[in-house]
């Protein structure tokens, strides 16, 4: 291929951004003008990759991929072959540029990926962007407890390929931090809530429901000023998981009620209702307001979890009746608790046995169950190891929090804004007294 | 008739880089990887690979055959999965399904052992995939009773372990008395 470039005007660009390559206000302003000249010649582009060196001309580099993955794919070239070789590019800039470089341009380098995956999504391809977005997640990340712009990224392309292992790795990793470590800079809330969401949806769907509810409960209890589509969608869901695992919803943490009131009670009815009516623990008026909401549960989706809530329901009333008896038969038990026939009530107790969500034993001669209490063991090794984990978990978590207290004890921007300012906000205000003194 | 424990761990991991790096396998790799999902027990994970695999492969008799195991798995359908496992395989699969299905009997056997007081015969001979004389044969080697038709098992315990002797638990020990120390000063 002819390497020269063959455009004028993308040789000035050339040009221009190497003169400027020192001046980073000034270079921007030229990127931001250059962008219409860019689309136009789209096609030459990769002379101009070829022109540019990675490490002096980081920004343009990644300004001029990400004209490349937005633009209008030219007809002559198989949307898959065009696609992934934008990506492959991507993915050389990431391997490429250094770590430095790569988190100052972590903003720009999601919105470029973002494109990647949609255009990668829209050819059938979404799995090929895996790779490429966990590689730039290790190299931004300088703690593995930092969230990213891209952690949301990986997740979505992680549910579009229907491949979900490669985001339970990152998903398992407590969040500590958010984007860089340096305080005052400011992190879309918008890449923490999608990041806490579809981290919920994936362990919904890999059946880690614990791990669901709380990153639900996450999204939920973010504090914004506004509610956002996204923390509706994560209420809907956490209502539906809470009932299936835990068999009732626990109440939010402090998030102010009138603002649930205003904003969910009106758009989540289906959900508030299905409350009362699990909690009824009649099957019947469960299937009532199944059937009313049906359309709803349909369009959002969550059709699947609705069936589940059913089948925990008859599961919430084994377990009633194990408290009451030691002893019965099971075609009595499938009697009370309205199973169609004793073959299905056995099921139910079988997959509540595997569960560990009681303990009993069958005895097929007289067909009954017979209850009993879960063997506690306490001095089982396992335990202690259990116990060991958690506390070296919690001592690393203790010295992370006194770390991240002492950086914004020395911030500048936080000393001065607590010396000039008396009555501080309201959550800030217990604090910042207490750090004067 | 228990086979050897056959062992998956470097298979699946490498087969799962290799999807991601490739951005695909061939018919042959997504059975062994199907395979090894079902022997671990990830029935999810066995889930989401059937949905991901391309539609043209799918026409595979023999991944069509791994994907109805799955799906019997899934359901709780063992006499089903027991048949479909219990059919002609390759020379390559043959080995793994002798070693998934020895894996749900022991599971199976296990949960007998503790959760049932007595089984009929015929239930245990289908919980476990086996005919009348296998059936009475695993019953002879557990040390079960056989009486009027009736399993009665015993429970098949943990091997125990002990507390002393063991210079890891005392290490551990160790560990956690140093931690209580130190918050009690």
């Amino acid at each position: 291929m002819d390497s020269a470039i063959a455009v004028p005007q993308l040789d000035q660009f050339v040009l221009t951004v190497r003169n400027l390559a020192s001046d980073s206000q000034e270079l921007a302003e030229y990127l931001a003008k250059q962008s219409e000249t860019l689309h136009k010649y789209v096609s030459n582009l990769d002379s101009v990759l070829e022109a540019l060196d990675i490490h002096e001309n980081s920004i343009t580099v990644l300004t001029v991929l990400g004209v490349k993955a937005t633009a209008q794919k030219p007809a002559d070239i198989p949307g898959v072959q065009y696609h992934t070789a934008i990506a492959t590019q991507i993915n050389d800039f990431v391997t490429t540029v250094s770590a430095e470089e790569l988190r100052i341009l972590s903003d720009p380098l999601a919105n470029v990926m973002k494109s990647m995956l949609t255009n990668l999504g829209e050819v059938e391809k979404p799995m090929f962007a895996i790779p490429i977005i966990r590689r730039a997640i290790c190299k931004l990340q300088e703690k593995p407890y930092q969230l990213t712009q891209l952690h949301c990224l990986l997740c979505q392309a992680c549910l579009m390929s229907n491949n979900l292992k490669p985001a339970l790795s990152i998903l398992d990793q407590e969040i500590y931090v958010l984007g860089t470590e340096s305080p005052g800079v400011v992190f879309d809330p918008k890449f923490f809530l999608s990041y806490y969401y579809l981290g919920g949806v994936i362990y919904t769907a890999m059946k880690n429901y614990s791990r669901a509810i709380t990153f639900f409960e996450i999204a939920l209890t973010t504090l914004l000023p506004v509610m956002s589509q996204i923390m509706v969608e994560s209420y809907k869901k956490y209502v539906l998981v809470s009932i299936i695992h835990l068999g009732t919803v626990p109440s939010l943490p402090k998030l102010s009620p009138p603002l649930i009131e205003r904003v969910l009670k009106p758009v989540c009815q289906a959900y508030l209702d299905i409350i009362p009516a699990y909690q009824s623990g009649d099957p019947s008026e469960l299937q009532r307001t199944i059937t009313k909401y049906h359309d709803v549960y349909q369009r959002d989706k969550n059709k699947g979890l609705v069936k589940q809530v059913v089948k925990a329901l008859h599961r919430k009333n084994i377990l009633k009746l194990t408290n009451t008896f030691l002893n019965m038969s099971i075609s009595d038990l499938a009697q009370r608790v309205n199973l169609p026939s004793t073959a299905e009530a056995e099921e139910h107790l079988i997959a509540m046995i595997e569960a560990g969500e009681i303990y009993g034993k069958i005895n097929r001669k007289e067909g009954t169950i017979m209850f009993n209490d879960p063997p506690k063991k306490f001095d089982d090794p396992n335990i202690l190891k259990k116990i060991l984990d958690e506390i070296t978990s919690k001592i690393s978590f203790s010295s992370t929090v006194r770390m991240m207290d002492e950086d914004i004890l020395v911030n500048p921007t936080f000393v001065k804004k607590i010396s000039s300012e008396d009555d501080g906000l309201s959550i800030g205000q217990g604090s910042s007294k207490s750090y004067q003194t | 008739m228990i086979a050897e424990p056959y062992d998956f761990s470097i298979d699946v991991e490498s087969l799962e880089n290799d999807e991601i790096q490739e951005g695909g396998l061939t018919t042959e790799q997504y059975i062994k990887l199907f395979s090894a999902y079902l022997y671990n027990n990830e029935l999810c994970a066995a889930k989401f690979l059937w949905r991901r695999v391309p539609d043209s492969l799918k026409s595979n008799p023999e991944l069509q055959k791994v994907w109805s195991i799955g799906k019997a798995l899934w359901t709780k359908h063992y006499t089903q999965a027991y048949e479909l496992i219990d059919c002609k395989w390759s020379d390559v699969l043959e080995p793994i399904m002798v070693a998934i299905k020895s894996r749900i009997q022991q599971d199976t056997l296990k949960f007998i052992s503790t959760h049932y007081e007595n089984i009929q015969l015929d239930k245990f001979q289908t919980f476990m995939g086996v005919n009348k004389e296998q059936a009475e044969r695993i019953v002879e080697r557990e040390g079960w009773t056989l009486l009027n038709g009736y399993v009665i098992p015993v429970a098949i315990n943990e091997p125990e372990l002990t507390l002393s002797g063991s210079q890891e638990i005392l290490d551990r020990l160790v560990t956690l008395s140093s931690f209580t120390s130190y918050v009690e000063n």
